[in-house]
Formats: structure tokens, sequence, C-alpha cells
């Protein structure tokens, strides 16, 4: 559903909306988060950062792809094309995105998704879209976010709670007896 | 390969397995009726739905849920494609037909035996004790909820708990996917067991394309058996209709199928909804939206034409939300326990059309007015100053030409300021009404008030198609029970000429 060209700026595009870094750089210490040298005065910055190859971005936009209406699977080319060669017509550089390097990719990423252009901008949010259940649907890179420790938190309060058989409950007013 | 041919046969036959669909098939079934339902999508028991969220909307969600208005401004109209319809996928919402739109179909439309109060306050209970409705309880708020009651009680506003059809729901947040435990009442849990288990019959990945019509009456349908992982076509099928065939495939489907079947004037016409946008606030403690009711706090603010909804996303979604991209973003998105999201869904005036177009596509054309597009701006605003009377850090209002992130409540001027446009909004909307409307007058109406067809006889329509107007609140409990009404009364007419 992609050429090997398109495949190949996609890959280089959908990885720079969240640049991976690898573990052994030493900039990545272990921990609840990924963290990383960017500091703001005084405090330091979160991030949640991927290992280099460990998200399938692509494969995840094939997948979108396979189910979505033929308008949708045109908007992705149409916006894996707009960004391909953003930055020849936003910064006036003979280049394709796979063609620079990633710091200088995600600014090109940022500036689309803020672009005057309604559809630029929406194209560039597809393809968030795509990056979002990418990223966020690798297991290992989403328990890193911690979105669920609310959940375990929460539901082991709930099993916790006095378990009160409905006959007993509606019986009386008198105290309800813990059966579990 | 040999194409897969089916022919079959039934008392009725219903096309579309949600709201509508399945209480059609819950009251002829049980009134002795021999009904066939057919179903494009897939029929998926609980433990069999994808738990990952891109496998989950590739399988239940309409194209992905990419499926737009037409135009250069479109937006989403979320439907669900498999056994159960957008009930198998919505957060099973339960409101009441309001008593003002109620009287204006009575009115306007000459459908007081349809929406006739006694009959359908019955209707309305019995359908809330078969499918457990109750309020959300506080144990299973969550911290979304919680963080909107909170602004709620702070900015003296007129929040409640959602009133849902939940038997025992745990809070997993994951009504989007299916409810893994069977906790939400949708009608591939409730009403098409329960038509299967009285001698209903079901083909799934079955898409009628055409209602046969023979001297003016409805006698069949014809369409194709698709393929469940890639939904080709695999084969076609043929289902003759003793009594009569009912079509609930859905506002946008419905007038597709009835075009395609020769029908038109009125059908297609009169298409509304209620559009919704979205504001997210961070927080600097973790809120915790991964646990507690997808959703189940609101704020009815029924003489705006507005109401404000608690909505808990899957965190891949979230993550779309969160503005901004490399360092930006994912400073954000370490943090994705931090975040509340409210919604706010707008009773849209416009009116809109549905039509086939070419190739087998559809066309949806619907542009809100200025007047909706204003309420909407006040929404966003008012959702702004709530997150911050919660206590929120960061506000992201998502509304294009205005600041990405808000810093705190003098900021939300930003947002009250000036005249909104359509692509200013991220809309997205769940809620479709009209496109087949019921009146009792053939120029201002596709079908009767028995929901049967105007122009051909033993055709019915039964599902949100048959809205004259939009509701201004969540339409399941709408759509059942007046499908119940309709269904008692065809099976009442049947079963006294059968006698």
């Amino acid at each position: 559903m992609l050429l090997a060209f398109e495949r190949r700026q996609a890959a280089a595009i959908l990885e720079a909306y969240a640049p991976p870094r690898a573990e052994s750089d030493g900039d990545v210490p272990a921990g609840k988060y990924d963290d990383d040298a960017k500091s703001s005065g005084e405090r330091k910055v979160r991030l949640l950062v991927p290992r280099p190859g460990e998200v399938d971005y692509v494969g995840t936009v094939l997948k979108m792809m396979a189910a979505s209406t033929a308008q949708a699977r045109l908007g992705i080319h149409l916006g894996l094309a707009i960004a391909t060669f953003a930055p020849l017509w936003l910064c006036g550089r003979f280049r394709t995105m796979a063609g620079l390097p990633m710091e200088e990719r995600t600014p090109i990423i940022s500036r689309l998704l803020k672009h005057k252009n309604f559809l630029v901008r929406e194209l560039m949010l597809l393809l968030k879209i795509g990056v979002s259940l990418g990223l966020i649907g690798t297991p290992s890179v989403r328990a890193r976010t911690q979105f669920a420790a609310a959940r375990e938190t929460r539901e082991k309060k709930l099993r916790s709670l006095p378990v009160v058989s409905s006959a007993e409950a509606s019986s009386s007013s008198a105290t309800a007896q813990e059966v579990a | 390969m040999a194409r897969e041919h089916l022919v079959d046969e039934a008392d009725y036959v219903i096309i579309g397995t949600g709201a509508g669909g399945a209480t059609a098939a819950r009251v002829l079934t049980e009134a002795g009726l021999e009904v066939l339902m057919l179903e494009e999508g897939p029929h998926l028991a609980a433990k069999d739905r994808p738990r990952e969220l891109v496998d989950a909307m590739a399988t239940s969600f309409r194209d992905f849920g990419t499926f737009t208005t037409a135009g250069t401004r479109p937006f989403p109209l979320l439907q669900g494609r498999m056994v159960g319809g957008s009930t198998a996928i919505n957060s099973g919402i339960i409101w009441r037909m309001p008593e003002d739109v109620r009287l204006d179909w009575t009115k306007r439309f000459g459908l007081g035996e349809l929406v006739e109060e006694k009959a359908l306050d019955r209707i309305f209970t019995q359908i809330e004790e078969e499918l457990s409705v109750s309020d959300t309880p506080a144990e299973i708020y969550g911290g979304n909820v919680e963080k909107m009651a909170e602004a709620c009680k702070i900015m003296g506003l007129p929040g409640k708990p959602m009133r849902r059809n939940m038997k025992g729901c745990e809070g997993s947040a994951e009504c989007l996917q299916g409810c893994a435990k069977e906790r939400r009442q949708s009608m591939d849990v409730s009403y098409i067991p329960r038509s299967l288990a009285k001698g209903g019959r079901l083909h799934a990945l079955a898409r009628v394309d055409e209602v046969l019509i023979e001297g003016g009456r409805a006698v069949g349908v014809r369409g194709s058996l698709l393929h469940r992982d890639t939904r080709k076509v695999r084969g076609t099928f043929h289902v003759r209709a003793r009594r009569g065939v009912i079509v609930s495939a859905g506002v946008i489907h419905t007038p597709v199928i009835l075009r395609r079947s020769g029908l038109a004037g009125l059908v297609g016409d009169r298409f509304q909804a209620h559009p919704g946008t979205a504001v997210v606030g961070r927080f600097g403690e973790p809120v915790g939206m991964g646990f507690g009711a997808t959703q189940g706090y609101e704020v009815p603010m029924r003489d705006k034409g507005l109401k404000l909804e608690s909505l808990s996303l899957p965190p891949e979604m979230l993550a779309t939300r969160l503005p901004g991209a490399g360092v930006e973003w994912q400073e954000r998105l370490a943090e994705m326990d931090h975040y509340a999201q409210w919604c706010a869904i707008v009773r849209m005036k416009a009116h809109g059309k549905v039509r086939p177009s070419f190739g087998g596509g559809i066309s949806v054309k619907f542009v809100p007015l200025q007047d909706d597009l204003d309420r909407a701006q006040y929404a966003a605003a008012l959702l702004c100053k709530m997150m911050f009377a919660a206590g929120a850090t960061e506000v992201y209002p998502g509304i294009s030409g205005r600041p990405e992130v808000l810093n705190s409540v003098d900021e939300v001027k930003l947002i009250e300021e000036g005249k909104m446009r359509q692509g200013d909004f991220h809309f997205m909307a769940s809620h479709l009404f009209g496109t087949a409307c019921a009146s009792s007058d053939p120029k201002t109406g596709a079908v009767d008030a028995n929901l049967e067809s105007h122009d051909v006889r033993g055709l019915y329509v039964m599902d949100a198609s048959v809205f004259p107007t939009n509701l201004g609140v969540n339409p399941q409990h709408s759509i059942m029970a007046v499908v119940f009404h309709a269904s008692e009364k065809l099976a009442n007419a049947a079963n006294s000429v059968a006698a």
C-alpha cells in the first residue's frame, strides 16, 4: 500500500514525531520513565523516549490504511508527500525528510503541525494519530507512560471493599454483613 | 474458487444489529415471529475482541473511524461495524427522550401515536430494567470524573453522574474496545442473544446492497457476504421476507440502501448531528484516566443546546490530543496519568444530506451554522475554565488558530474572543439523526407513524434515521423506545392477521 520510496520516507517522518534514543548512549537512566538531560532551570524534565526500532510505525500506519476509507488512505499518501518534500518547500533545502538528520526533522514536523493551511496541519495530525497508535500501542512503551498505574491501584482498592449480598442490603437498614 | 451463495427466508428481515435492529428483533421474536438479522460487521464475543486499540478500531469501527463529512472542512462520523452496531463501542449513556422533543414531534410531524407519553414511559422503564440502567456509582468515577465533579461544584454548574446500561461496571475505561467482562449491556450481549434464544437467526459479515421491491411491496433483500479479515466479497446472498423488511443500518447507510433500492424523495435529507469538541487539562498530580467509567459525569445545558461530558480515552488517542512534536510532546507523554479530558456535544441546528456517490461511496454534506459554531466556542471556553477551576496547570483547547496551550484562566479569553470557523474545531460526531424522517405527512417524511415507508408497503425503517429532529441528548435509549413501540404494533398487526 506504500511504495518503497514512501516507506523509507514514512519511517523517517513518523519516527521524527518522538525521536528515539539508544539506552546504551548513557543519557537514559533506567527508572520510572526515560529521563533526558534536558533541563528547564532547576527542573529536570522527564521524556517518553522510544528505543531505536522499538516501535513499528510503518506497520501501524499500514494497518490503519487497510481499514480506512479511500479518502483517508489518500490523505495518508498526501500527508507523507507533503512531509517528504517539506525541507524543500518549507525550508528551501534541496533534501527529502529521509535525507535529514533527526534533529532537523522534528522541528519541521512541529512547524507542519501548526501550519496555517488547514489541509497541511490536518494531514500532519492524521499522521500523528498513526504515530500515537504505534508508539503508545507498543506494550513496552505504554508501560513507561504509567497510564495504567491508576487502574491497578484503584482496582486493588475496589477489591478490598466489602462485598455485601443484595438480599442483606435490602432486608433492613441494619449494618450490612461482610460476606467475603 | 467458487463463490458462496446463500439463500434464506424469514417473516421479517432486519438489516443492522445496533440499537434499532436489535430492539426490533427482541420484540418480534418474543411475539413468535421468525426474524433474520443481517449484519455487515463480524460477530465478536467479548473474549475475541482485540484489546490493542489499533486492532480494535480495525475490527469494530466502521472504516477505522475515518469516515468523514464531505467538503473542504471534513470531520469524522464515528459508527460501530460489528454485531451490536454502535452500542458495542459507545459508553452506554442512557437518556429518555426529552419532553420538549416529544411534544415537537407530536405537533409538527403528527407522531403522537408513536411517541405517546404513557406507552413511552412504560417502554423506557422496561428497557431500563432489562439493560440494568443505573447512575454511575461513585466507586468507579475515576479521576477524570472526580475532577469534573469538582469543577462543577466550584463553578456552581448542574453536573450529575451519568445513567448508563451497565451491570457491575468495574471502571476499566475500555468501552471503546468493548468491555472485556461484558458489563456494558450493549446489544451484542443483551437483546441479540435474547432474540437468538427465542428462535431469531443472525448472519454476520452479510452486507445488504439492495431491498427487493415487487408490486410496491418489499419482498426481500440481496447482498454480499464478506471475508472476515479482508472485508472483500466472498459470496452473495438472497433473503426472502414473507412479511416485511426492516432497515436499521444507521443514519448514514439506511438512506443509501433505500436510494439504491429505488426510493427517492426525502430519503437522505434532514441529516442532523451532535458534533463534539474536546478539551484536555494537565494536572500537577496524577489524575488516572486509565481507571473509571469511560464516561461517567455530565452537565446538561439544554437551554443552550449543549451537554458537557467527561470522556476518558485510551492512551493512544489521548497522546494525539497532546500538543507538539519532539521534546515538547515527549515531555507531555511522560506524564500520561496526569490528564483529564472533557467534551461538549452541540445540538447543531444545521441540516445536511446523505447520498450514495460513485464507486460505491457515500457523501454526507453537512456544514454547521455560525450559531452552531458560536455555541461550540462558548462550550470550549467553559470547559477550559472548568479545567482551571479543577486545578489544571495547562489546558489544551484543541482549536486551530488559537493558543495550543493555555497556562492560566486569564488566557481563556483568547478562546472566547472573535468568531470561529468550522475548520478551527476538531469536531467528531457519533450522535446522528434524520435521513428517513418519520412524519404522518408524506410531504415532510419518508416513513409514517408506524415507521413504514410512505411509498413501499412492508418496508420499515427502525433506527435514528426516522428522528425528524436531533435530541440534544444521547440517542440510544430513544432509538430503542421508539423502535420497541413500533415493533410492538407491527407484531400485534402480524399476529392478528395470522389469527
